[in-house]
């Protein structure tokens, strides 16, 4: 499994994910918000076998969350982008794994 | 895959939709067969003839409008600006829903002058229920001389109107902060809290639109509680596990 995490800062509320299905073979990517009183949430996005790619917008959700960590499987490449508009199509990344 | 997904609006953005007119029509027309809603978000700069056959099968207008100002649309849009105040009219004139947005530019409309022509042009030509949203801008593609707008113009912006009888007024491409939320415009009670693109329909907003607290009737309506919660607390017993 490989792994992403992230911060929060004041300037980005917004993050664009793309994970990529070089194998053809599709995954599970875990998201967990951690906040800062120790309460945590988790969801799930799925890359659909076949799929190029799958691609959706990851916002900060509540007051004291502190972090957002993504795990998924290692055939996976993953890229983020921070975006300051959710409708908007991000071309630099910076994070790519 | 719209119905598949159970999604009930389809949300035309991003590129201008006006660009694929056609399909949206197609689209959207064959979307409201099965119960599904069209969004139209524009710089609605189109012929009347366009505006007019898409009011048959959009359900709500997201309109924007850059500046009223026609030295500013002829500099940076290369169109002009009465289309888009007409066809804003006609959208009005049938009872649409339909909200307006203003791209607060930092070095270009971030001043009280653009606040107030827009603010009149709502209050003479339109109706001060009609939303506004003061929209941040950001640095991109051409345009990258100009910093992020700071949050205190567009809220700023977004007080000018409230000040000035607009009653329904909020500031875009910002996820934090009271000038996100809805309130009663009579009793300023809140009614819908937002953060980042979470929303909390509140107590105080009745199913029909109106304000628990004063009675009053406002212009929100199509409520669903079943896609918001009502408060943090409820979120957080909902969706969050303590560790």
């Amino acid at each position: 499994m490989k792994r992403f995490e992230h911060q929060w800062t004041p300037d980005f509320f917004l993050l664009h994910v793309q994970a990529n299905n070089p194998s053809g073979t599709g995954g599970t990517l875990e998201i967990v918000r951690l906040l800062e009183n120790g309460q945590r949430k988790s969801e799930r996005e799925e890359l659909k076998r076949d799929a190029d790619s799958h691609r959706f917008i990851i916002s900060r959700s509540h007051p004291l969350e502190a972090k957002v960590a993504i795990e998924y499987p290692s055939h996976l490449i993953l890229e983020v982008y921070k975006v300051d508009d959710r409708a908007y199509y991000p071309t630099e990344s910076f994070f790519v794994l | 895959m719209a119905l598949d997904n159970n999604v009930d609006i389809l949300s035309w953005t991003y590129n201008d939709p006006a660009v694929w007119f056609e399909f949206v029509m197609d689209t959207a027309r064959e979307a409201k067969k099965h119960g599904i809603r069209s969004l139209f978000k524009s710089a609605f700069f189109l012929s009347k003839e366009a505006v007019e056959q898409l009011c048959e099968v959009i359900d709500v207008f997201a309109i924007s409008i850059k500046a009223i100002d026609e030295k500013y649309y002829h500099k940076f849009t290369k169109g002009w600006l009465k289309p888009v105040l007409d066809n804003t009219k006609i959208v009005h004139s049938k009872g649409i829903h339909y909200e307006i947005s203003n791209l607060v530019v930092t070095g270009l409309t971030n001043t009280t002058e653009n606040y107030d022509k827009m603010i009149d042009f709502i209050l003479e030509e339109l109706s001060p229920d009609i939303p506004i949203h003061f929209t941040r801008f950001h640095p991109d593609y051409k345009y990258m001389n100009y910093e992020k707008t700071p949050m205190e113009d567009v809220v700023a912006a977004r007080n000018r109107a409230l000040e000035r009888g607009l009653r329904y007024a909020y500031i875009g491409n910002a996820f934090e902060g009271e000038s996100l939320n809805s309130y009663c415009p009579e009793c300023h009670e809140m009614l819908i809290e937002r953060y980042g693109l979470h929303t909390f329909i509140k107590d105080s907003l009745d199913d029909f639109g109106v304000c628990t607290n004063c009675g009053y009737q406002t212009t929100i309506n199509h409520i669903d509680r079943s896609l918001a919660s009502k408060n943090w607390s409820e979120e957080e017993e909902e969706r969050y596990e303590k560790i």
